[in-house]
């Protein structure tokens, strides 16, 4: 462990000279390590939501309503977008707020003081985090809308989402550790996501159609 | 027959003005269903408990305590 650790970089914002090894190695890994996990739950929790989300109206007999609702395909695509995004969000969020006040109450005392979460974690969590989740989200919506049933939603879904979650991961991981650009790696990353996110959202838009909701489409 | 009424029927209420209201009335009503269901809210908060809280717990704290161990003076 130690020598993985290693080659974790100092953070700069807990990087404090007088910390002997043992305990700068406990900051690094709490700082550095668990990045993964911040990006697997909102992805496992929304997929899961997602996949189920427009087949799943179909089998319960209310694609029909849907369908006669006077809301535009638009409007349905992006409400059940939104009604997958947040339980994974929130979940991650509320999970973030935790996992920062144990790191702080651990941890806290070997550098003087409460200093998680440190500024690339913020923008990990606010800007790096959505727009994957959103990306994630469109591909899964569309499968959604195209499959016969929830099962096969919720298989193909994971083949979707599995990918996702590694480039999520190096990326986001990659940002956290700050390589490249001049420590602005995570703005890039984040920006170039949000760029993938909204066009693959237009482009999604056009799976969920009237048909499809009632299940007559070829 | 009936699909080809069925979509000249449809089409133009597909061109009508973006609503914010009606999209968000189709999240709420899915995000009530999920709420109501303990069988979707327990494995999410389990989820979210396991990874934020009760596996970065214990390892910072097993560190805590190799920390004044031999293993660490080594």
């Amino acid at each position: 462990m130690s020598d993985s650790l290693e080659i974790l970089p100092a953070s700069r914002t807990v990087a404090d000279p007088r910390l002997d090894p043992w305990r700068a190695y406990r900051v690094r890994l709490a700082v550095f390590l668990f990045a993964p996990v911040a990006v697997v739950v909102p992805l496992t929790i929304s997929t899961a939501v997602g996949a189920a989300t427009i087949v799943g109206e179909r089998e319960r007999g209310t694609g029909e309503f849907l369908a006669h609702s006077p809301a535009s395909t638009r409007e349905i695509y992006l409400g059940k977008l939104i009604a997958s995004v947040i339980p994974g969000y929130v979940t991650t969020i509320v999970g973030f707020g935790l996992y920062s006040l144990m790191v702080n109450l651990v941890v806290g005392p070997d550098v003087g003081g409460w200093f998680f979460p440190t500024a690339q974690w913020w923008v990990m969590m606010l800007w790096i985090i959505p727009p994957f989740l959103l990306v994630a989200l469109s591909l899964v919506l569309r499968l959604s809308a195209r499959v016969r049933s929830t099962a096969a939603a919720q298989q193909a879904s994971g083949l979707i989402t599995l990918p996702m979650i590694g480039i999520a991961y190096s990326q986001a991981t990659g940002s956290l550790l700050g390589s490249g650009a001049g420590g602005h790696a995570g703005w890039i990353v984040g920006a170039f996501a949000w760029l993938l996110a909204v066009v693959s959202l237009q482009r999604g838009v056009r799976s969920v159609t009237r048909n499809r909701l009632l299940g007559v489409a070829q | 027959m009936t699909l080809a009424a069925t979509n000249r029927g449809i089409t133009p209420r597909a061109r009508a003005p973006f609503s914010a209201h009606r999209m968000w009335i189709v999240a709420r009503t899915d995000l009530r269903q999920l709420l109501r269901s303990k069988d979707y809210l327990l494995p999410m908060v389990g989820l979210g408990m396991v990874f934020f809280v009760v596996i970065p717990t214990a390892l910072l704290l097993t560190l805590t305590r190799v920390d004044s161990s031999a293993m660490a003076a080594r």
